[in-house]
């Protein structure tokens, strides 16, 4: 299941800078700019399922693998990753699981990393956008994409985690 | 619990500690890139690329014409023919303009481009292996988009000119009627959309429209390739320098064939300068 997770989340990580770069707005010479996060969707998803070591070790590795393919340097997408990623991880765990859970967790966990990345970006000096302009067309944008295509990668998830889950407990119960 | 509660808070700090450092360590121009680091480039380089260039071709094809034939082998092959007319035209205009400059060119494809665009990178598929070297500047057809940022053996990063973060200035050059005005670029404005010139003297009377050309004065690019035209123009701040705003040539939107330019001039310029700080223990900056 574990290594289901991360080729998918590879295939999200690898379309991101190749296809989504080809189709999304800011390649029709749009002024609004949508950055494609699935690979950040894929880990909150994940971290409503796995255990918390499983969480932080993939949230770390995609997030360093993301800076040094894309990013500007290192840490930075690491870093932040793998803070929101065990804060939805904790937010998991104080509510009974429904599915607007996962939602809400999306919502909250892609704002926070989209803020903390301009945040950082501007304070290490790696870009000069303002604030304002950026958040108009850059972060708002960027939420309500990755809002809407969460939900088939939620889907995904869980129709593997359930599968895999069942036929190990079937396994379990034959051996016993 | 409370004890917990401060070995996490411990851990936190210790770790956005770490994040400052890493960034610290690894930010701005790397030059070549050895060790796992390059490992992984090459591989995401080589691996993207097989999304990225069909998929390319693809959207170039369908908004140039459709086609709507019913064989589909037929539409197969016109869809064929289309793509390599596409590639002939695009390849015979660089060579078109490479013809007028006699530096030397590689040719090469964009293979992927980093997610968001508060800096802007581009991937190109040719490194060390193939002659690229750092700082070397980029071109299209259109004229300059960016320098190459850092190297591995088979592939490069590419700072491009709309990067807001912005690297060290371009000394660039503008043509007017009867003189030539320098001045730098440094930055861009996203808002605007255009190049922000600096340091062009008061005394200067530009127009709007007048082309904006890289200067042969420059340590890392070659003169005469084309930036821009000028946009507006204004008093700087100090009131000692007027500030132009340059409407890049190029488009930065879908990018696919690019050309390295390798200057033979001032990669001896380059290499002159590395022996002299080696000899006198590097400069402080």
């Amino acid at each position: 299941m574990k290594k289901g997770f991360v080729a998918f989340l590879l295939i999200l990580f690898l379309l991101e800078g190749s296809v989504f770069q080809l189709l999304l707005p800011q390649a029709w010479g749009s002024t609004f700019v949508v950055i494609p996060q699935l690979v950040v969707s894929g880990i909150i998803v994940i971290s409503l399922y796995l255990p918390k070591r499983y969480v932080l070790m993939f949230a770390f590795s995609f997030g360093l693998l993301h800076d040094i393919v894309y990013g500007p340097a290192w840490g930075v997408t690491a870093f932040t990753l793998a803070a929101v990623a065990y804060g939805t991880y904790l937010l998991a765990n104080h509510f009974p699981p429904f599915v607007w859970i996962v939602g809400v967790a999306i919502v909250l966990g892609q704002c926070c990393y989209t803020l903390l990345v301009y945040g950082w970006y501007r304070l290490f000096g790696f870009t000069n956008m303002p604030f304002l302009f950026s958040f108009m067309t850059h972060i708002v944008p960027t939420l309500v994409f990755n809002a809407i295509s969460a939900y088939p990668i939620f889907r995904f998830i869980h129709y593997v985690y359930m599968k895999k889950r069942n036929r190990q407990v079937v396994f379990d119960t034959i051996i016993r | 619990m409370r004890r917990n509660d401060a070995r996490h808070i411990l851990i936190f700090v210790c770790l956005s500690l770490l994040l400052f450092i890493s960034v610290g360590m690894t930010r701005g121009e790397r030059g070549l890139l050895i060790g796992p680091e390059s490992w992984v480039k090459n591989v995401a380089a080589v691996v993207e690329g097989i999304f990225y260039t069909p998929v390319h071709s693809a959207l170039a094809l369908s908004s140039s014409t459709e086609a709507a034939s019913p064989k589909t082998e037929l539409a197969r092959m016109e869809a064929e023919l289309k793509e390599l007319k596409r590639e002939n035209e695009e390849l015979k205009k660089q060579w078109g303009y490479a013809k007028e400059n006699p530096i030397e060119y590689i040719a090469a494809r964009v293979v992927f481009r980093n997610t968001d665009r508060w800096h802007n990178k581009v991937v190109i598929n040719r490194g060390k292996a193939d002659g690229v070297e750092p700082k070397m500047p980029i071109v299209t057809s259109q004229g300059l988009i960016g320098r190459v940022q850092s190297v591995t053996s088979h592939m490069a990063d590419v700072q491009l000119l709309t990067d807001t973060g912005g690297g060290p200035g371009i000394a660039a050059m503008i043509q007017g009627e009867n003189e030539e005005v320098l001045g730098i670029i440094e930055g861009y404005d996203a808002v605007k959309k255009r190049l922000i010139m600096k340091k062009v003297a008061v005394t200067a009377k530009i127009k709007p429209g007048e082309t904006v050309v890289t200067s042969r004065l420059s340590d890392i690019y070659p003169g005469g390739i084309l930036i821009g035209t000028v946009a507006e123009i204004k008093p700087g701040e100090s009131g000692v320098e007027q500030i132009a705003y340059v409407k890049p040539s190029a488009t930065f939107e879908r990018l696919d064939y690019v050309m390295v330019v390798r200057d033979p001039e001032k990669l001896q310029l380059q290499q002159h300068k590395n022996e002299l700080q080696s000899k006198t223990g590097g400069d402080k900056r």
